[in-house]
């Protein structure tokens, strides 16, 4: 099998460079070449330097006689036949461009950011030399029937005060807004007797710091007797999860979190425990990484510390169901499961509740 | 000895040496009765030394002498009105009442009163009567207390290596100030100059016949071998060094009174004496007289240049893609090949191997004799540049790190920039002195720093700081052209491998204005939120900082990069600051007491109070070696990004 081709870098010769000028090639471009034959001369800022070809084959030229070269950049190829093809990331001259300014408009991300949600053309703003977010917010003042517009006229009369929504609730708005399946979720609720869930909990010291453990963990487990609430709808066909990952819900100071306990249907009441406190205590020091809320397939949410006593819990985005823990009334709590109907029904989702309520009385 | 058989020339001298004496114990009476401004450094019994060399001298030599120089001006040039009035402040004196005793200029005779750096400059002055195939000679007076000084070896060592016309005179008065000579010089005076190759000789005041005929060989053999020699005179101070400050045993001044050579000619030729006497207390009273009548010298009118509010905009040329440093050494071939006044001092600047940035590649080969290649002497590149350039040549000295720039500093601050000014406006000082100065290349903390604060604000010496975005071709051009004083011009190192046609962020323009030394500006398409003052080497981490500013912030950025720092022009800066109301000011160098301070302190005098201000420097420490330590410690784009952010975020 032939050998790589052989890049020849340009050198650096002295640390005042960050580019080097080639001065000229001295052989030509699929030229025959020896190891220690001069190929070609750069001019630094101190000398004209000569480089010299590392091995025997043919030389293959990445840029143009007089471009400025990036210092560690490519200058040429060695090559075992004269036809031998480049790598073709690197094929082609990489020479800095020289033009002394690049002609056009320059967009902030803010400006741009608003140009795609509205989905402007950025034509509109030729001859702009710099558009920034209000230049795209006075553009969109001036267009005929905008949504801005839209939502102004519907205001009229009142008086309103605009403030940003944090990135955060953004990417929480995008999220569930495609959990939303047009409408199609529904809801099913069951009461848990309080008696039988508290004796589960007092058999179970090791979890008496995260108790919602005890649901996590068996509602995980409870996924693979029912495959459609593990699952998502997309165009048409129902997507079945392997893995059970549950995320759980935490919405204390740092702001609405769904951290998720991975493979929680194959773990120990403890491991999931652990799991939970792992991920509670990140979320307090602000440090939760984006692998810890992602690829959730299931979430479990739980508002009865609130003394919330019903609620309807909103789908995630590529989940079929969300449940819902409420505060007791009287000596029991209700389980609440909102679920996609396109990939199930309200007597299954009621099975899966009824398989949790015997569960968490029974742990 | 008597009054008969005396010569005539021998005879003069001892005319002339009453003169000198009767000047000065008049000038201490008009001291005492609070008619001088300041002190005076007598040279009563020394009087023979000045006289002799003169009297050997031929019109266009060059004296340079120090602070007790009385006695060699009027032994030079016989002027003595212009010292009366001279010290006495009067507008007729040789220096219009601003030099004062110890700075005297007339003619081909100068004086300073900074020990040492005298040396270097008559050194330069030797220099440039050899490179005019002139046949006078410079003579440089300095005491046995100068020989204390480095800057003398410094000179004595290039004055022996160049073979220059160059004549030492040591006054051996036995005293630095007040410090007895046992106290302070090791070793021998001859033996200095024989360490250099320099043939020395002896001679006392004691002995005036000698010591003339002394000095008057070792002018000749100076003028004859146009090489330096040393003349060693032992003599004694009959004086206090200044006024009333004599701890000398009052035994030994009474015995050196008792030697002195005008006593003894007193009590030989007493007839003789009483005339030269009565003669020089005529003249010297009527030399008072006449100072008394003189006028006070009118203070210098006031060169404040009021600020420009508008001016004409263009957009920068940076369509050459050669190297910086490649355009500045094209410049300076193009003006020696110009004038063939310019001439190039530093280290290492000769071919092969042209500069430690190369920035004189090529220059020695193409102008033979016109670029000096010296030993690693900082103090005596500047200060035989000064002696260039008070003899009419153009010297663009090289300084090979900004960081030594410290060890040139008395040529710069007590020479260079004295001289015009406290001469009375009759010399110029025509000299650049280029210096790369900023870190960012692991060098550390001697080969790293930005110094410019510590050399701007001196008076008549011009501080400008060359830019990555700045053609230095036509900056040289102008500058070498126009040039009447001392110029210091500031190129950060790592602008000498950039190009001028590096992309130009898109929706910014460089443009510069229409002064002589253009202001020049990064200008944002959309009305700036706030202004960033960069100059030197942080004009590219600014460049760079607007444009992230813009791209991720959303916020407009105008940099000005003003070139010339001292005298600075506030006039740019005011029009974007009073827009855009926030300034950040970026400085490579130590911030407190610096360039943003001073910017910012002449903005709020021009009216222009109603802004934010930022100071960005680097930290308060010596310059780290280590990349990660450097990168926190000097100012870059992520610290210009961040202070600018907090404008807007608070912190």
């Amino acid at each position: 099998m032939a050998n790589d081709p052989l890049l020849v870098p340009v050198p650096k010769e002295n640390v005042n460079d960050e580019t080097v000028r080639l001065a000229a090639w001295k052989s030509g471009d699929r030229s025959k070449v020896s190891a220690g034959d001069v190929v070609a001369e750069l001019e630094t800022s101190k000398a004209i330097i000569e480089v010299l070809s590392p091995a025997a084959g043919f030389l293959r030229h990445a840029a143009s006689e007089g471009s400025v070269l990036p210092v560690g950049g490519p200058l040429c190829w060695i090559t075992e036949a004269a036809d031998a093809p480049l790598p073709l990331s690197q094929a082609g001259p990489q020479a800095c461009p020289s033009s002394p300014s690049a002609s056009g408009s320059r967009f902030s991300k803010a400006a741009m950011d608003l140009i795609s949600k509205h989905r402007l053309d950025k034509a509109a703003f030729s001859g702009k030399g710099m558009v920034r977010e209000s230049d795209v917010l006075a553009h969109l003042g001036k267009r005929g029937k905008t949504a801005v517009e839209a939502s102004a006229a519907h205001l009229k009369g009142l008086s309103v005060t605009r403030e940003d929504l944090p990135g955060r609730k953004l990417a929480e708005i995008a999220s569930l807004s495609q959990g939303q399946n047009a409408g199609l979720s529904s809801l099913v609720c069951l009461p848990c007797p309080l008696e039988g869930y508290t004796k589960s909990l007092s058999r179970h010291p090791e979890i008496s710091a995260t108790p919602l453990a005890l649901i996590v963990s068996a509602a995980g487990r409870l996924l693979k007797a029912h495959p459609a609430l593990n699952a998502f709808y997309e165009d048409g066909t129902l997507c079945l999860y392997d893995s059970a990952h549950v995320g759980f819900v935490i919405d204390a100071d740092r702001g609405l979190a769904v951290p998720v306990v991975r493979d929680a249907d194959k773990k120990d009441l403890k491991a999931v425990a652990r799991d939970m406190q792992d991920l509670m205590l990140s979320y307090e020091e602000g440090e939760l990484s984006v692998e810890a809320v992602s690829n959730g397939t299931f979430t479990v949410t739980d508002l009865s510390a609130e003394g919330v006593v019903f609620f309807h819990p909103l789908i995630n985005q590529r989940q079929a169901a969300i449940l819902g823990i409420a505060a007791p009334r009287g000596d029991a709590f209700d389980l609440i499961l909102s679920f996609d109907h396109r990939v199930t029904e309200g007597r299954a989702a009621a099975r899966f509740l009824r398989d949790l309520r015997d569960r968490l009385i029974a742990a | 000895m008597t009054g008969k058989d005396l010569p005539a020339e021998l005879s003069e001298l001892y005319r002339k040496a009453f003169l000198i004496r009767e000047a000065e114990l008049r000038l201490l009476e008009l001291f005492t009765q609070g008619k001088v401004n300041g002190t005076i450094h007598t040279c009563v019994g020394q009087e023979f030394t000045g006289l002799a060399v003169a009297s050997a001298l031929q019109d266009g030599d060059l004296v340079f002498s120090n602070h007790r120089g009385h006695g060699h001006f009027i032994a030079v040039t016989s002027d003595l009105d212009g010292l009366v009035a001279e010290v006495t402040g009067k507008a007729s004196g040789v220096c219009k009442g601003r030099g004062g005793s110890q700075h005297l200029h007339k003619d081909g005779f100068y004086s300073n009163g900074v020990q040492g750096g005298t040396a270097p400059v008559a050194a330069g002055m030797a220099l440039a009567l050899k490179l005019k195939g002139s046949k006078s000679i410079a003579v440089a007076f300095i005491g046995d207390g100068t020989l204390g000084e480095g800057a003398v070896y410094e000179a004595l060592n290039i004055a022996a290596k160049w073979s220059l016309p160059l004549l030492v005179v040591v006054e051996n008065n036995l005293y630095s100030q007040s410090t007895p000579q046992a106290q302070t010089l090791a070793g021998g005076i001859l033996e200095r100059a024989a360490a250099f190759n320099i043939p020395a000789s002896s001679s006392t005041t004691a002995d005036p016949a000698g010591l003339a005929k002394a000095a008057c060989e070792a002018v000749e053999a100076v003028r004859s071998s146009r090489a330096p020699r040393l003349l060693k005179v032992d003599t004694y101070r009959l004086k206090a060094h200044s006024k009333g400050d004599d701890d000398r045993d009052p035994a030994e001044v009474r015995q050196a009174w008792d030697r002195d050579p005008l006593s003894l000619f007193s009590k030989s030729d007493s007839r003789k004496a009483s005339e030269f006497a009565k003669k020089a207390n005529e003249a010297v009273e009527a030399s008072v007289a006449k100072a008394a009548a003189a006028a006070d010298p009118a203070p210098a009118p006031a060169r404040v240049e009021p600020v420009r509010r508008s001016r004409a905009w263009k957009p920068l040329d940076l369509s050459s893609d050669k190297t910086l440093v490649s355009l500045i050494n094209e410049a300076l071939a193009r003006n020696m090949a110009r004038d063939p006044r310019l001439v190039l001092l530093g280290e290492d600047l000769a071919d092969p191997y042209g500069g430690a940035f190369k920035a004189t590649k090529g220059l020695s080969t193409r102008f033979p004799g016109r670029v000096f290649n010296t030993p690693i002497s900082e103090s005596a590149i500047v200060g035989l540049s000064n002696g260039l350039a008070l003899q009419g040549y153009l010297p663009v000295a090289e300084i090979m790190f900004g960081d030594f720039l410290t060890l040139a500093a008395d040529q710069i601050i007590n020479h260079a920039s004295k001289f015009r000014y406290m001469y009375g406006d009759s010399v110029k000082v025509p000299l650049v002195i280029r210096t790369p100065m900023g870190g960012r290349r692991g060098y550390g903390a001697t080969h790293s720093q930005c110094l410019e604060k510590h050399f701007l604000g001196v008076p008549d010496t011009e501080l400008m700081a060359l830019h990555a975005r700045l053609d230095p071709g036509p900056f040289y051009d102008a500058l070498l052209q126009g040039l009447d004083k001392p110029v210091i011009v500031i190129e950060d190192k790592l602008l000498y491998g950039s190009r001028l046609s590096k992309p130009v962020p898109a929706g910014f323009v460089w443009e510069a204005d229409d002064s002589p030394v253009p202001t020049t500006r990064l200008r944002p398409a959309a009305a700036p939120d706030l202004t960033i003052l960069a100059y030197g080497g942080m004009v590219p981490f600014a460049e760079a900082a607007a444009e992230r500013l813009f791209d991720e912030h959303d916020l407009a950025a105008e940099v000005i990069a003003p070139v010339r720092l001292y005298p600075f022009d506030p006039g740019p800066l005011v029009e974007s600051v009073s827009g855009s109301r926030r300034l950040l000011t970026a400085e490579e160098g130590v911030g407190f007491a610096g360039f943003g301070a001073e910017a910012a302190s002449q903005l709020a005098e021009l009216g222009v109070t109603d802004f934010q201000l930022k100071r960005l420097a680097c930290s308060p420490h010596p310059v780290p070696s280590a990349a990660s330590l450097e990168k926190v410690a000097l100012p870059g784009t992520d610290h210009i990004v961040s202070a600018c952010l907090e404008f807007h975020y608070g912190e």
